[in-house]
């Protein structure tokens, strides 16, 4: 209980006093997290589009895979883009390893099966109501794709959210991928990894609550944008 | 009205959904720039025909010609498919203004901004909703989503429209803006309409052309008092219950069925004629359509008979609405579907 409180109280010192390394912290994950989001977006909006309203053999499989990798351990993730960008690995001469990006694919890896199903499941539904009225109007493949994505936009921006929530709160994959180097890859989580095994509580516990502090402002800012669009 | 030249021509279609055949039209034809009505009983294939019409579906089997071309949804150009649209009966609207509503066809084939500006306007003034350009369309009610989707459907000028129970699901006064406004478009727009409606007075009281559909096929005769009926024997002679009457007929039929009677094998008369024909049903007369030489009259008796006499009785009976009448018709006339 001592531990709560102390934390409570250094978070609040840490957040009045602008430590330059809590924020420096806080924004490298933000960025990181961002990034991912962003590709894992562009990636898995079309992906669920494809999946949730396409014609093609194996289109079931694609989506139970997609739901199955909602749940991927992030430490599983983390182990398997090591084990691609490490030296020996197919792609270790890029020298990715330890480095942001390495982090950002791993987020990646984790957002877009939660972006993709959620978008599936989400345009299945307004595909059925959507479809029988653009296409008499005239609009094409493209056209009516982008209606139906249009229509699904508050389940999509609800998509987004939940991906962006896994990816910043992961520390598994970060912690493998990243290394927790001091000003480097020290994210938010991989720093309250390193505090809890250091014994220090009180800032593991203090940014713990600047990482709820964050994901609360970004998800006002996500409500925003849904309650603007709905 | 009709141009003399067909705008489709149905050739042997077919429509198995699995192993259940819904259509079965060996040939059929709609003259281009008339009022079409698809009239059946619910889940007769009306919408699976408009489908087929408006390339949203393939036929199992069968050719149709558009314009004297063989169309296929799947080969048929976009800008083929778009002569061609379609008002669902339940229409949805996007969750976007009723001006973006209106406007979506005209985006899609990419109208420039100030054309669809005009042509929106243009098409909700049609319809009767000049104002509503800023209105949530998803806020209207069913008979204004209507109303919307006509506009939209009119907005990108189609050759053909095609309306699947237009005023099925909407209110008195809405049906009646609807109804108004398909007989205008016949006479201002060069338009092919057809309708699908469960209403056989709204589709005599529209059309040029009225089609019969029953269990997937066309009725191959003129088929007007269409109703729902349940046949059952009593008293040596068997009866149809249609509406809260019972109406005497020949048939082997037993249980649930449909029968029609032709307009013009009823006999209107003012009083109780003593006659050997076993039906005079006692009615009211609803409504007058003078056709020229013949008049049609609705009489509201347990269902909403259509009559057809000629204009020289409907003078000598001095017919007005409101009128008790009976209705006098041989058992034999009433055919069993």
């Amino acid at each position: 209980m001592d531990s709560l409180g102390q934390g409570m109280a250094t978070a609040a010192k840490l957040l009045f006093s602008l430590d330059r390394e809590v924020y420096s912290i806080v924004f490298l994950s933000l960025r990181i997290s961002s990034a991912a989001i962003l590709a894992a977006a562009l990636v898995g909006v079309p992906l669920g589009y494809l999946v949730g309203t396409g014609k093609f053999r194996g289109r079931n499989l694609l989506g139970t895979l997609l739901n199955t990798f909602m749940a991927l351990p992030t430490v599983i993730v983390g182990l398997f883009v090591f084990t691609i960008l490490s030296q020996q690995g197919p792609l270790g001469s890029l020298n990715l390893l330890f480095t942001v990006k390495a982090v950002i694919i791993g987020q990646f890896i984790l957002a877009t099966p939660i972006v993709a199903a959620l978008t599936m499941s989400a345009v299945q539904e307004v595909d059925i109501r959507v479809r029988p009225v653009a296409q008499p109007l005239g609009a094409g493949t493209v056209r009516t794709a982008w209606t139906v994505l249009e229509e699904a936009r508050f389940a999509l921006i609800a998509a987004v959210i939940a991906g962006f929530g896994r990816a910043i709160a992961e520390v598994g994959s970060a912690l493998v991928l990243g290394g927790n180097i001091k000003g480097y890859t020290r994210t938010v989580t991989t720093a309250i990894a390193m505090e809890t095994s250091k014994g220090e509580y009180g800032m593991a516990i203090a940014l713990g609550i600047i990482l709820l502090i964050v994901s609360f402002a970004v998800n006002i800012f996500f409500r925003k944008l849904q309650a603007r669009t709905a | 009205m009709g141009t003399g030249t067909a705008i489709y021509n149905l050739e042997g279609i077919t429509k198995c959904f699995g192993p259940l055949e819904v259509l079965d039209i060996p040939a059929l034809g709609f003259e281009e720039g008339d009022i079409h009505a698809l009239v059946g009983p619910n889940g007769a294939g009306k919408t699976t025909l408009m489908k087929l019409l408006a390339l949203l579906d393939s036929p199992t089997s069968g050719r149709i010609l558009y314009r004297m071309k063989e169309v296929h949804p799947r080969t048929a150009p976009l800008s083929l498919k778009r002569e061609i649209t379609m008002v669902d009966q339940n229409p949805v609207m996007f969750t976007t203004s009723v001006f973006s509503n209106t406007a979506y066809g005209l985006r899609a084939r990419g109208v420039g901004k100030a054309e669809t500006q005009r042509r929106v306007a243009e098409a909700l003034h049609v319809v009767g909703l000049e104002g509503f350009e800023k209105r949530r369309a998803a806020k209207l009610s069913s008979g204004e989503s209507q109303r919307v989707a006509i506009a939209r459907a009119l907005a990108v000028r189609p050759n053909v429209l095609l309306l699947d129970e237009p005023t099925a699901n909407v209110d008195p006064i809405n049906a009646e803006i609807i109804e108004d406004l398909i007989r205008r478009l016949r006479e201002e727009e060069n338009v092919t309409v057809i309708l699908s409606t469960h209403n056989l007075s709204q589709a005599y009281r529209l059309a040029d052309n009225v089609i019969t559909v029953m269990a997937g096929r066309i009725a191959d005769t003129f088929k007007e008092n269409l109703f729902k009926a349940f046949i059952y024997d009593e008293g040596g002679e068997t009866w149809a219950r249609v509406g809260d009457r019972a109406v005497s007929l020949v048939t082997e039929k037993e249980g649930q069925a449909y029968v029609s009677i032709d307009p013009r094998d009823i006999i209107v008369s003012h009083h109780k004629v003593l006659s050997s024909a076993r039906n005079c049903l006692k009615g009211r007369v609803t409504k007058v359509v003078d056709k020229g030489k013949v008049v049609l009259l609705g009489v509201e008796a347990g269902e909403e008979y259509s009559v057809q006499i000629t204009h020289a009785s409907f003078l000598e009976l001095n017919i007005t609405i409101g009128a008790p009448v009976y209705l006098t018709f041989k058992s034999s006339v009433v055919n069993v579907l």
